[in-house]
């Protein structure tokens, strides 16, 4: 993630645009726990509704990996089929992790 | 610089378009959902709102429809912002939105927003788009339209709902609310939506209310089951079910049993007069053997003593006293409905006319407008116990005016439909209405409430009998009429009596009673009579004045010493007395079995009940007359005489 190129993108200051990730980090982190427990409590609906908030903010910064991922759990969930999500919860969290340590050396 | 709303339950979208405005010069406000936005709405006024669709507590498309009816923001710039919108066609020109951007890259978003504010400013706020904007990305767009038409289909069901439906916040807000909910509590959806559920309530249900809402956890039952509620002028049950796995929300389901409670106020009134009128009568039944004992000793007496007899005058108050009693017992039997009922066609004004003239001259402080429709049908009915509702109304309105007064009557032809007011259905049909207002004391709602009963009287003791109205209502419903009253303290009291027309083929237009035909060529030996009845007092009397009639008596205290004198002697047995009312084989059951004997037999029935009912069915499968007790020994003989004259049945 190139928060230099985003910030000239959005018209906004580098400053702002940090904020806004760190921001989506937390949220998702939090999502990322609610579809834990939903999968624990076999909640489709809840599953759903998780990852399509993933999903969605991981569009507005064009995060198309992380927007994916959320993706494919929210149609499963949509149709039904509770599956257990690790592997693109992983998927997800290793991005994250990336993120994250990208804003700490560039902050 | 005016001041812009966007509500949206996802922080970064909040973050990024206050950044993104605050940047342009905005003063950017924020809510996460439609709820805490009209909190917001309460001490500020945004010329634009960018509002989200999807949100928990009051969505976007509810949020809409209120904000267009709110007074204050109703001309606001609305601009739907949503996910939704990236996938399904919204119809936000339904929602009364301005505008319509789907959410997308911010890089995108961010134009749209910026463009669309510079339109509302443009357009004075006015403009409305038609197009949606940032389709580019059309991501799973099928998916999300099943969901709406899956939403749309449940909004669908919840509006046709006759229950009301609540959805409530852990705050006790109203975050939804269905149509049957807006109108079971009378409020607009505006007002009902973010307001405290428990302040629907008076002050004084919202603890029982509020413990129904703490119950957090549920095993898909309600946490109040079925509570009875008031709200405003409503009952209500109430059903509050937490909603399963969001411990914090709750629904709350609304019944308006307002008419429900009404029927069942109406059935447990009616109940209770009636069981009231099992109880007089029974007791009218007893007090009719005493009455007969008294009366036959006393006519046997009275018989066997000169005029001349210092206790023959005695005799005579005594006679009158127990006439008197009758005519109490008669009454009570009328209320039970259990008195005797000759139908015949009756002219409602005639009856009116003739108990006003009585009426007028015992109250002439009183004035008295009679309102009759010269075209008042007549209809089907007992004279005497309309004579006496008429009386007992007037008496009643009399009462009601100690000194003076206006006293109105009026008839009137109706329909069903014209009997309004009251707390029943009539049935179909025409009525005769009479209508009696009277202008005294009036009364308060809970002695409205117990008029009809018997023995209740508001008048000083020893002055009414409190029989009065309880045998209107007998009469009224004798004749499967309907009353309704109306009263106020101090304003007075109408009384509405509606009988239906009833006419079959067969009634007489009234006549003049039949004459007196007591035989007076009496023949010297009568025959011998079976005499049956249970109250060995009423069997002494009753023999001894059938010796007094020159008849030999069998006297049976119970149906099987009937049956046995009966099969011993029948030959000598010009007639049987039979009692209807005996414990073990009871008279039905005797009369049965001496028609297998003999189905020519003669039998007189006698009850201290009246005629209706079960005398009036053995009477029509062949039993010779019936006689109500107490009976005099001259009435006694006539009904003899009826039956056992040559023609006789």
């Amino acid at each position: 993630m190139d928060i230099t190129t985003l910030a000239e993108e959005l018209g906004l200051e580098e400053e702002d645009v940090r904020r806004l990730v760190k921001t989506f980090l937390e949220t998702t982190a939090q999502d990322l726990l609610l579809l834990d427990q939903a999968f624990s409590q076999r909640d489709a609906e809840k599953l759903r509704a998780s990852a399509h908030h993933i999903k969605g903010a991981a569009g507005n910064l064009e995060l198309s990996e992380i927007a994916e991922a959320a993706l494919a759990i929210e149609e499963k969930a949509r149709s039904g089929i509770i599956e257990d999500p690790a592997v693109p919860i992983q998927l997800i969290r290793e991005r994250l992790d990336l993120i994250r340590a990208q804003l700490s050396v560039e902050g | 610089m005016f001041e812009v709303l966007v509500i949206d339950n996802h922080p970064l979208i909040r973050e990024y378009v206050s950044t993104l405005l605050g940047k342009e010069g905005y003063s950017v406000l924020s809510a996460e959902d439609g709820l805490a936005a009209l909190d917001l709405l309460k001490r500020s006024k945004p010329k634009v709102i960018f509002v989200d669709l999807v949100m928990p507590n009051i969505d976007g498309q509810t949020f809409c429809r209120i904000v267009r009816r709110m007074p204050e923001h109703k001309n606001c710039f609305l601009v739907v912002l949503s996910a939704v919108a990236a996938e399904a066609t919204v119809p936000f020109k339904e929602y009364n939105a301005n505008a319509c951007i789907a959410k997308g890259p911010f890089k995108r978003m961010g134009t749209h927003i910026l463009d669309v504010l510079e339109l509302a400013k443009r357009s004075d706020f006015k403009a409305v788009e038609t197009e949606i904007r940032g389709l580019e990305d059309i991501h799973a767009r099928e998916i999300t339209k099943e969901l709406l038409l899956l939403k749309h289909h449940f909004e669908v069901v919840l509006a046709s709902m006759s229950e009301g439906i609540l959805e409530i916040n852990g705050e006790g807000r109203i975050v939804y609310a269905n149509a049957a909910a807006m109108e079971i509590t009378a409020m607009a959806e505006e007002r009902l939506l973010s307001s405290r559920f428990l302040e629907l309530f008076a002050e004084e249900a919202r603890h029982g209310v509020a413990s129904y809402l703490e119950v957090k956890e549920s095993k898909g039952g309600p946490s109040s089951p079925g509570a009875e509620i008031r709200l405003g002028d409503k009952e209500l049950e109430l059903r509050v079910y937490p909603i399963c796995g969001d411990g914090e929300k709750s629904i709350a389901l609304l019944m308006d049993i307002t008419e429900r409670r009404r029927f069942e106020d109406q059935l447990r009134r009616s109940q209770r007069l009636e069981s009231i009128g099992t109880l007089a009568a029974g007791v009218a039944h007893d007090f009719n053997n005493l009455l007969t004992v008294i009366q036959g000793n006393a006519d046997i007496m009275s018989m066997d003593l000169q005029q001349t007899h210092p206790h023959f005058e005695r005799l005579q108050e005594i006679l009158r006293q127990v006439q008197s009693a009758k005519r109490l017992t008669g009454q009570l039997l009328g209320y039970a409905r259990k008195g005797r009922f000759e139908v015949r066609l009756i002219d409602l004004n005639q009856i009116i006319r003739e108990t006003v003239e009585t009426f007028g001259r015992t109250r002439k402080e009183i004035s008295i407008h009679v309102e009759l429709d010269p075209e008042l049908e007549v209809f089907e009915g007992d004279a005497g116990q309309v004579e006496q509702l008429v009386l007992n109304l007037l008496l009643n309105a009399g009462d009601a005016m100690p000194g003076q007064g206006n006293l109105d009557i009026q008839t009137r032809n109706v329909s069903h439909k014209e009997i309004s007011g009251s707390i029943f259905t009539p049935k179909e049909g025409p009525y005769v209405m009479i209508a009696v207002h009277d202008t005294g004391i009036g009364m308060d709602p809970e002695t409205r409430e117990r008029i009809f009963e018997p023995f209740f009287t508001t008048k000083q003791m020893g002055r009414g009998t409190g029989l009065g109205l309880a045998s209107v209502y007998g009469a009224v419903k004798g004749h499967g009429g309907y009353i309704d009253v109306e009263s106020e303290i101090g304003r007075g009291t109408t009384f509405r009596i509606y009988l239906p027309i009833k006419r079959s083929a067969s009634t007489e237009v009234p006549g003049e009673p039949e004459q007196d035909r007591l035989d007076s060529s009496e023949p010297q030996r009568r025959g011998t009579i079976l005499l049956v009845d249970d109250e060995q007092a009423v069997l002494k009397v009753a023999t001894e004045i059938l010796h007094k009639l020159r008849f030999n008596v069998l006297a049976a205290e119970n149906g099987s010493e009937a049956l046995r004198l009966y099969r011993k002697k029948r030959k000598e047995i010009v007639l049987v007395i039979l009692d209807i009312v005996m414990p073990g084989m009871g008279g039905s059951e005797v009369f049965q079995e001496l028609r297998n004997l003999a189905p020519e037999v003669k039998v007189l029935l006698c009850s201290g009940y009246s005629i209706q009912g079960e005398a009036d069915r053995l009477i029509g499968i062949g039993a010779s007359g019936f006689i109500q007790k107490p009976f005099s020994l001259r009435s006694l003989e006539q009904s003899i005489a009826d039956i056992l004259q040559p023609g006789g049945s």
